[in-house]
């Protein structure tokens, strides 16, 4: 763990009176940062509560410039969201997916959830380096009522908090963690994801079945890929 | 740290409710007890809030909790000077809504009462503990823009009055019934007591003091409304940096009496904005975005979903820190003092049709 992470995490810990086991700082943990970011708290709320009712279909993209995550990777997090959000679990995909010479590459995948819901993935690692962030990305939930989105209506790409224009650079920032301000946004879901754990140990061994639930649903989008077939947990459909 | 007993009066402010998680989770206070300001009130909190005592007059919570050591003064800007007299007596630390006192007079009263008593007051203007204005501090600090010539900035919300009627009664928001301007029907007490945030703000980022303000009203969008709904404020710092600032209650609502999903009509209730021109670039801020959005329940029309409203950690980790360590807060009534005079030089430019100069 970085140290101003590990750091980050301890400070929390002294104002809540948590204890953070020390063999953490060097132990890989099973943890799910963008469940903790507040777009995605609020979109699954937006669901669970049934302010959007009767979710019908989902649409998600993710591209991330090459080295910042890899295909797998996003795979597995826009999987883990959709069934996070959603709270239900995997019926089957459909994946094609376009490897470059380059080294980067791109999926689309059609997933079905047992819930019946359809949901589209974008996912890539070909975003070129001239993207005003390391990743761009945008989800949104149709449902019989209403629609919900982490993009505001009439645009493409993340709005920002604050913009600063001068003649030398364009600089943007958002910031929506005041007690972790300093840290970067995926660290600070990093840090929010560990401390969750924290307080909430029994949440380990449910993570960590999730996560090799997740890592078998990425395989089956690359099987589904190579086989040119709708695959499900179970098998070919 | 021995966590601080505190308790909450009347419970008729508009960001009442915005305390509840924080007192209840922070390991630094002990939320003993509440008293509310009538029977109505009463009963939306014990809607909301299970486990705290909540009594009908702050007499009887007083008598009944001598342990209090903190008090939140949730209540119309009409009852604070008596609130704090209550508290200072009894050596209890104040958080105070973001209006003090219009009245000058009382306003210094209040300085006096707690400088002899030693008690922390600290007043509750949340945007210092937002994280966007904690970037734009660090970037204006830093020199990111150089130095700012131009300031623009709004804050504008729907109207509360008709979940917290107070916000819309002169004598009890403003403190008196001072007419707008000659031959107007309304009166001070509506939007511009509402919002301080941006008067502040101007002072915070730049380091300077207002030199001059002209305001206009102008006509009301709610015309049942017996004060102002719709303003703008123009004028320049001493250290010449020019401002428009725009407080108003310009996003319609549905009139709830208790706010909730729904509460909106224009997408967004409330806003935070601002643009920061400096001589080597401009910098424009969202403080309460990006956020999701979407049509759902109950009313089907696009609304925003705010994804951050945290301000009351760090503002109430302050007030903690202040009493326990003896240390002053931030914002105390001496540094607010400034921004409460503008706000009634903005008054009194309305009703002179002139600009006001500031001493």
């Amino acid at each position: 763990m970085k140290p101003k992470l590990w750091n980050s995490l301890q400070k929390l810990g002294e104002k809540y009176a948590v204890s953070i086991p020390e063999t953490w700082e060097n132990e890989p943990l099973p943890l799910f940062p963008w469940r903790m970011e507040r777009r995605f708290v609020e979109l699954r709320n937006l669901i669970q509560e049934k302010t959007v009712e009767e979710v019908v279909l989902g649409r998600f993209s993710c591209n991330v410039q090459k080295g910042y995550k890899t295909l797998r990777e996003v795979l597995f997090r826009e999987l883990d969201l959709g069934r996070w959000m959603l709270g239900t679990d995997l019926e089957g995909l459909y994946a094609a997916i376009t490897e470059l010479e380059s080294g980067e590459s791109f999926a689309n995948v059609l997933v079905r959830w047992t819930n019946g819901v359809v949901c589209s993935i974008e996912a890539g690692t070909t975003l070129k380096k001239g993207a005003s962030r390391p990743f761009l990305d945008r989800h949104e939930w149709v449902g019989r009522r209403g629609v919900a989105s982490d993009r505001v209506v009439d645009t493409q790409i993340p709005q920002e908090s604050v913009y600063v224009y001068t003649s030398e650079t364009t600089q943007h920032f958002t910031d929506t963690d005041a007690e972790l301000f300093g840290l970067e946004e995926n660290e600070i879901a990093w840090v929010r994801s560990a401390w969750e754990l924290a307080q909430n140990p029994s949440l380990r061994e449910t993570w960590q079945r999730q996560q090799e639930q997740l890592h078998a649903w990425v395989d089956l989008a690359l099987t589904s890929a190579s086989e040119k077939q709708y695959r499900t947990m179970g098998g070919a459909t | 740290m021995k966590p601080v007993k505190i308790a909450m009066m009347s419970l008729t402010h508009g960001h009442t409710r915005k305390y509840y998680q924080t007192l209840r989770e922070n390991p630094q206070l002990e939320w003993v007890a509440a008293c509310a300001e009538n029977e109505t009130v009463r009963d939306i909190f014990a809607r909301s809030v299970s486990g705290i005592p909540c009594y009908a007059s702050a007499e009887e919570m007083l008598e009944k909790h001598p342990d209090i050591e903190a008090m939140v003064l949730a209540s119309a800007n009409n009852r604070h000077l008596e609130q704090l007299e209550m508290c200072a007596e009894r050596g209890i630390h104040v958080l105070s809504m973001k209006i003090p006192t219009f009245d000058m007079a009382e306003y210094d009263r209040m300085i006096e009462l707690v400088e002899r008593s030693g008690i922390v007051f600290q007043i509750e203007l949340e945007m210092h503990y937002n994280p966007v204005i904690y970037r734009i501090k660090k970037l204006v600090s830093e020199g990111a823009i150089g130095k700012i010539f131009a300031f623009q900035a709004t804050n504008i919300t729907l109207s509360p009055v008709w979940a917290f009627p107070w916000q819309g009664v002169p004598e009890e928001s403003y403190g008196k019934r001072v007419p707008l301007c000659p031959g107007d029907h309304r009166f001070r007490g509506g939007a511009l007591c509402d919002h301080p945030h941006i008067f502040d703000m101007i002072r915070w980022l730049t380091g300077s003091r207002f030199e001059h303000v002209f305001a206009q009203v102008a006509p009301n969008i709610r015309t049942d409304l017996e004060v102002e709904d719709v303003l703008l404020v123009n004028g320049k710092m001493t250290d010449g940096t020019s401002f428009l600032l725009d407080p108003s209650w310009s996003r319609l609502e549905e009139r709830l009496t208790v706010p909730g999903p729904g509460w909106e009509v224009f997408p967004k209730r409330m806003e935070v904005n601002m643009t920061l021109h400096g001589e080597k670039g401009v910098l424009m801020a969202d403080c309460f975005g990006p956020n999701v959005y979407h049509n759902g329940a109950p009313k089907d029309r696009y609304t925003v979903r705010y994804t951050y409203f945290d301000e009351w950690i760090g503002l109430v980790d302050e007030f903690v820190t202040c009493i326990r360590q003896g240390k002053e807060p931030q914002i105390n009534l001496r540094w607010h003092r400034a921004t409460i005079e503008a706000m009634n030089a903005c008054y009194e430019s309305v009703q002179r049709g002139q600009t006001i100069f500031l001493k």
